[in-house]
C-alpha cells in the first residue's frame, strides 16, 4: 500500500485527465484514502504480531484498487473515443471499423457506476449503523449499570425493559442492514437495466424490440 | 371506490340465496375501504395509467377476507356490535356466521381466477392472520415489552398490509413499507381504543378485560403496579390498569409518530411515486387523534 503508483497502475498524475479518467482516478484514490486509514487502524495490532504480513484491508482492498487503475489507464489510453457525441454501442454496432478496444470502454463507465454505487450504501450503512448506536447510547449505558442500582422489587420489571431497549437496537440494525441490500440490488437492478437498453440491437423491427424488464 | 362499492354488490347479488342476507348486512354497510385502497395507493406508487382488471379483483377479494377475519374475531371476542350494528354472529346465528365465513373464503378464491400470484399472497395472508391470532392469545397477560407487541402487532395487522402492498405493486418493493403502515394501523386502533373512540369500530374493553398486549399495555406494564393487574386481573380493577394505560398515550402517540417516520422513510427510499403512500401514513396517523 506504499507505492500505489508503481503497483496499482499509473494514473494517478497524469496531466489533462479527461473525465472518464478522472473519474476512475478519483474512485482508485478514494479506496487507497480507505484502505490507508483501515492500515493506520489495525497498525498496533499487525505490528506486533506479524511485522511482515498485509494489513487485512490492504489485503481485501487491493484487486479493487489495482482494477480501478488499470480501468483509469485504459480509460485515458481510449479518450479520444470518449470525445465523439454519440458514438454508443448501438452506434458502433453499425459501424465496421470500430475497434474491439472501443467495445470494451463501454463497460467502463458501467462498472464504475456500480462501483459508486456499492461504495455509497456501504457508507450508508456505516452511517446508520452509527445513529442507531447513538440513539440507543443513553438506554444501553442504563441497562448496563442497573444490577447494582435498583431495588429488589423493581429490579425485575427493569430488566425488562433493559431486555426491551436491547431487542430494540438488534431489530434497528438488522433492518439497517436489510434495506441497505435491498437498496443496493434498486440501484444495480436500474444500473442492469440501462445496460440492456443501451445494448440494444438498433435495427431490429419494432416487434422483436425486448420488452421486458432485467432482474438481479 | 364506487366502482369497488358496485362489484361487491353484483357479487352478493350472484351469491347462493341462502347466503345473501347476511352477506348483505357484512358487507353494504360502514366500511371504511382501507385495505382496498392500501392496494390501489401502492399501484398508483410504482405504476402510471388506470387501474387494471387484475388489481381491482385483488381489491375486492382483500375485501372479502378482511370482512372474514371480522366475523371470526367477533364471533372469537364474543362482541355483540361492531360500528353500532350488530354483528352477523348476532344477528344472524354463530352457525350461520361461520358457515358464511367458509363461504366468503371459497368466493375469493374464485374470484381470484389465473391471478397465480395473488393466489399465493392471500394464501400467505390466511396462514398468517391464524398464526397471529393463536399468538397473541397464548401470548395474553404476560407481562412483554414494545417489542413483543410489534411482533404479534406486525404478524396480525402488518401482515394484511403488507400483502395489500404486495398485491397493489406486484414487485415485492413495497412489502416493507405495507408492514409498517399496518403496524401503524394496528397501534393506531390500539391508541384509539384507550381514548374511547368508536372511530375504528370499538374493542377496547375486550382487549382489557383478555389481557391482550396493546401498544399502551406494553408500554404501562413496566410498571410493576400495572403489569400486576394485567397479569393477573384479579389483582385490581380494570378501571384502574385502564388509568396505567391512559397515562402511556402521550408515549404511545410518540411511538407512533416514530413507526409513521419509518413508513415515510421506507416509501420514499422505494416507490416511484412516493406521494400516494405518503397520504396513506398520514390518513393512518390521524386514526388516533380525532
Amino acid at each position: 500500500m506504499s507505492d500505489p503508483e508503481g503497483t496499482f497502475g499509473s494514473g494517478s498524475g497524469r496531466s489533462a485527465q479527461d473525465p472518464v479518467t478522472g473519474f476512475f482516478v478519483a474512485l482508485r484514490d478514494a479506496w487507497l484514502a480507505g484502505a490507508a486509514l483501515g492500515e493506520n487502524l489495525t497498525a498496533p495490532s499487525t505490528a506486533g504480531g506479524h511485522p511482515g504480513a498485509a494489513s487485512p484491508a490492504a489485503s481485501l482492498l487491493a484487486p479493487m484498487i489495482g482494477a480501478l487503475g488499470k480501468m483509469a489507464d485504459f480509460a485515458a489510453a481510449n479518450r479520444q473515443r470518449f470525445d465523439q457525441p454519440g458514438a454508443g454501442p448501438a452506434a458502433r454496432a453499425a459501424s465496421p471499423g470500430a475497434s474491439d478496444a472501443a467495445a470494451a470502454a463501454d463497460f467502463l463507465l458501467p462498472i464504475g457506476h456500480a462501483m459508486t454505487i456499492a461504495a455509497n450504501r456501504s457508507i450508508s450503512y456505516w452511517l446508520g449503523l452509527a445513529r442507531i448506536f447513538e440513539s440507543h447510547q443513553a438506554g444501553l449505558a442504563q441497562a448496563v449499570g442497573l444490577e447494582a442500582a435498583t431495588e429488589p422489587g423493581k429490579a425485575g420489571s427493569e430488566r425488562l425493559v433493559a431486555a426491551d431497549e436491547l431487542r430494540a437496537l438488534l431489530r434497528e440494525v438488522a433492518d439497517l442492514a436489510t434495506r441497505e441490500a435491498r437498496l443496493l440490488q434498486n440501484e444495480l437492478g436500474s444500473l442492469d437495466e440501462s445496460i440492456a437498453q443501451n445494448f440494444q440491437q438498433p435495427d431490429l423491427a419494432d416487434s422483436y424490440h425486448r420488452r421486458w424488464r432485467s432482474k438481479i | 371506490m364506487a366502482q369497488l362499492r358496485e362489484r361487491i354488490a353484483r357479487w352478493i347479488d350472484d351469491c347462493d340465496g341462502e347466503m345473501r342476507e347476511a352477506l348483505e348486512w357484512q358487507f353494504l354497510t360502514g366500511s371504511k375501504y382501507f385495505r382496498p385502497l392500501t392496494i390501489f395507493s401502492c399501484y398508483r406508487a410504482m405504476h402510471r395509467g388506470p387501474i387494471p382488471e387484475q388489481i381491482m379483483q385483488s381489491a375486492l377479494v382483500i375485501e372479502l377476507f378482511h370482512n372474514v377475519s371480522l366475523i371470526v374475531d367477533d364471533i372469537v371476542d364474543r362482541s355483540p356490535t361492531r360500528r353500532g350494528r350488530a354483528t352477523m354472529h348476532t344477528r344472524f346465528g354463530e352457525l350461520s356466521a361461520l358457515m358464511a365465513s367458509g363461504y366468503i373464503v371459497a368466493e375469493g378464491y374464485l374470484q381470484l381466477k389465473q391471478d397465480l400470484a395473488g393466489i399465493a399472497l392471500f394464501s400467505e395472508l390466511l396462514k398468517r392472520l391464524g398464526v397471529a391470532e393463536c399468538m397473541q392469545w397464548r401470548l395474553r397477560r404476560q407481562p412483554l415489552g414494545i417489542e413483543d407487541w410489534r411482533r404479534i402487532a406486525g404478524e396480525d395487522t402488518g401482515s394484511m398490509f403488507e400483502i395489500c402492498a404486495c398485491l397493489g405493486d406486484r414487485s415485492g418493493r413495497l412489502r416493507k413499507f405495507g408492514g409498517l403502515l399496518g403496524l401503524l394501523y394496528h397501534g393506531c386502533d390500539d391508541v384509539g381504543d384507550v381514548k374511547g373512540l368508536a372511530a375504528l369500530g370499538g374493542g377496547g374493553e375486550e382487549d382489557l378485560r383478555d389481557g391482550i398486549l396493546t401498544l399502551p399495555a406494553a408500554l404501562a406494564i413496566r410498571d410493576p403496579a400495572a403489569a400486576r393487574i394485567f397479569c393477573d386481573p384479579q389483582a385490581g380493577n380494570l378501571a384502574e390498569l385502564g388509568a396505567y394505560f391512559v397515562a402511556k398515550l402521550p408515549e404511545a402517540e410518540a411511538y407512533l409518530d416514530k413507526i409513521a417516520q419509518e413508513g415515510r422513510t421506507e416509501a420514499q427510499s422505494f416507490a416511484s411515486s412516493p406521494e400516494p403512500l405518503l397520504a396513506l401514513i398520514e390518513r393512518t396517523r390521524q386514526l388516533s387523534r380525532y
